[in-house]
């Protein structure tokens, strides 16, 4: 490996003060995804500020308003077994749960799921691999998209954290940290939709917390990959129904650069229309692109098969 | 530049100089020369290098050496106890599990990590636990056989 520094960061006022000086410095948590990345040689980090060590960081614990905070260092295993985000917020610890291996959940976090580098099948490969095709638009210096190769400009790499889709059906927001103070930000506008910038992150800001609002009622969670392997989804479903009230959410995630709701049919299903409806008008809505192990007919006939199944279930208790 | 290293490796504290970008695996393998770990893919996804660190199954390859600092680290060189191999080995020999063999630490490792959390998995919980290391012998038929055959025969540490 190229060589760079590490830095064991003790406070988050100390990464982000070591971020201004350094704006190149990369901050890791779990450093699943950013090590390939590395490996890879598609980004270059010439330090590494490292935020495990970070008292606090990592805690969950319940808010006095009935939400939750969850710290942006707690791995995807704790989110996977808290009792209280499986009682109050199961999408979310299935979605959790979903992610890859035990191996990998017991060092990534929730903060680097949510911020996880927009990903595509021909994104993420070696250098040996890529120099067989001219490089594409997400890496230094290509002009190609594999995604959607009739595509003149842009990259459409998908955001692929398993947990986004959930969050964003659970109206979850993030705190994000600068030297120039903090904000809160949904988890649903922090995707710009675009795949080389997709964080609406500005520079030196770090996330630090996911808040979670009160629960709202169960949901229904899918991950669909062909295999039942380590693999990122083709899609992820997220569906809430509540038992009251109009907080319908169908959230359809790792398909585009951003996760996706099909605002017109939540508000069907809202209303109770017929699940045949709702899944016509969500289809209608969800713009879809390429799928590297079939095509987007297929990719929309399954999609359509797991909502109907989703909602019809939500008729009954939502649990799935 | 070169940092301090200490951790417990296999209940013995270890105390090296490693470069900030030297991965866990080539510390464990180069310079502890414990090189019942491998290095599969380097990626993640193959799981030959599972280690347990400070009490959870992770991939070596995905872990900074540094990450390391103060931790407590188990290899399959640390499961057996004075010459005696330890159940999960015990298991796995007797059920034929072990083929070409390169996955075998790393499966062991993702066992041993599964069956402290839970001591009585059913089938799907096996499979769920070692989904993150890849066989491409047994089918995984033999390694499922060999975790029942641990958790039938009770005590994980007898």
């Amino acid at each position: 490996m190229d060589k760079f520094s590490f830095v064991r960061v003790a406070t988050v006022a100390q990464a982000i003060r070591l971020k201004r000086d350094n704006p190149q410095a990369f901050f890791m948590a779990g450093g699943t995804d950013l090590l390939i990345l590395k490996r890879n040689k598609l980004i270059q980090p010439q330090s590494i500020l490292y935020l495990k060590g970070i008292p606090g960081l990592a805690e969950i614990y319940p808010e006095a308003n009935g939400g939750l905070r969850i710290g942006a260092c707690a791995t995807l295993d704790t989110v996977a077994s808290h009792p209280l985000i499986q009682q109050n917020y199961p999408p979310l610890a299935r979605a959790a749960f979903a992610v890859a291996s035990p191996q990998i959940r017991n060092k990534a976090t929730i903060g680097g799921n949510i911020c996880l580098n927009s990903r595509c099948w021909f994104f993420n490969r070696s250098p040996f691999w890529r120099a067989e095709y001219p490089e594409c638009r997400k890496a230094a210096g290509g002009t190609k998209c594999y995604i959607i190769p009739q595509s003149l400009k842009g990259c459409f790499a998908l955001q692929s954290g398993d947990t986004t889709g959930p969050l964003v059906a659970l109206e979850a927001k993030v705190r994000l940290v600068s030297d120039q103070g903090e904000r809160i930000l949904g988890v649903e506008d922090l995707y710009l939709g675009d795949g080389i910038r997709y964080l609406a992150l500005k520079p030196g800001e770090i996330l630090t917390e996911v808040l979670l609002p009160q629960p709202k009622g169960e949901g229904i969670f899918r991950k669909f990959r062909p295999q039942n392997n380590l693999d990122f989804a083709a899609f992820n479903l997220t569906l809430l129904s509540p038992k009251e009230g109009t907080g319908s959410k169908i959230v359809v995630s790792s398909v585009a650069s951003k996760p996706l709701r099909a605002r017109k049919a939540e508000a069907l299903l809202n209303q109770g229309a017929p699940g045949k409806e709702v899944v016509g008008q969500a289809m209608k809505e969800i713009p879809l692109v390429s799928f590297v192990r079939g095509d987007v007919e297929f990719k929309k006939q399954v999609i359509a098969a797991y909502m109907t199944g989703a909602i019809a279930g939500s008729k009954t208790p939502l649990r799935e | 530049m070169l940092k301090p290293l200490n951790m417990r490796v296999n209940g013995e504290s270890t105390q090296l100089l490693v470069g900030e970008e030297e991965i866990l695996l080539e510390v464990l393998r180069n310079r502890l020369m414990l090189t019942g770990t491998k290095q599969g893919c380097g990626e993640g996804q193959c799981g030959h290098c599972t280690i347990i660190l400070n009490g959870k199954a992770v991939n070596s390859c995905l872990t900074l050496a540094l990450e390391a600092e103060g931790g407590e680290v188990l290899t399959i060189e640390g499961l057996a106890e004075e010459g005696r191999l330890h159940p999960i080995q015990k298991a796995y020999a007797e059920s034929g599990a072990i083929q070409c063999g390169y996955c075998t630490p790393g499966m062991i490792m993702a066992i041993y990590s599964l069956l402290r959390e839970n001591p009585r998995p059913s089938e799907d919980q096996i499979r769920e636990g070692i989904k993150g290391v890849m066989c491409r012998c047994t089918g995984y038929y033999k390694v499922v056989e060999a975790v029942t055959r641990v958790t039938a025969g009770g005590s994980l540490h007898g």
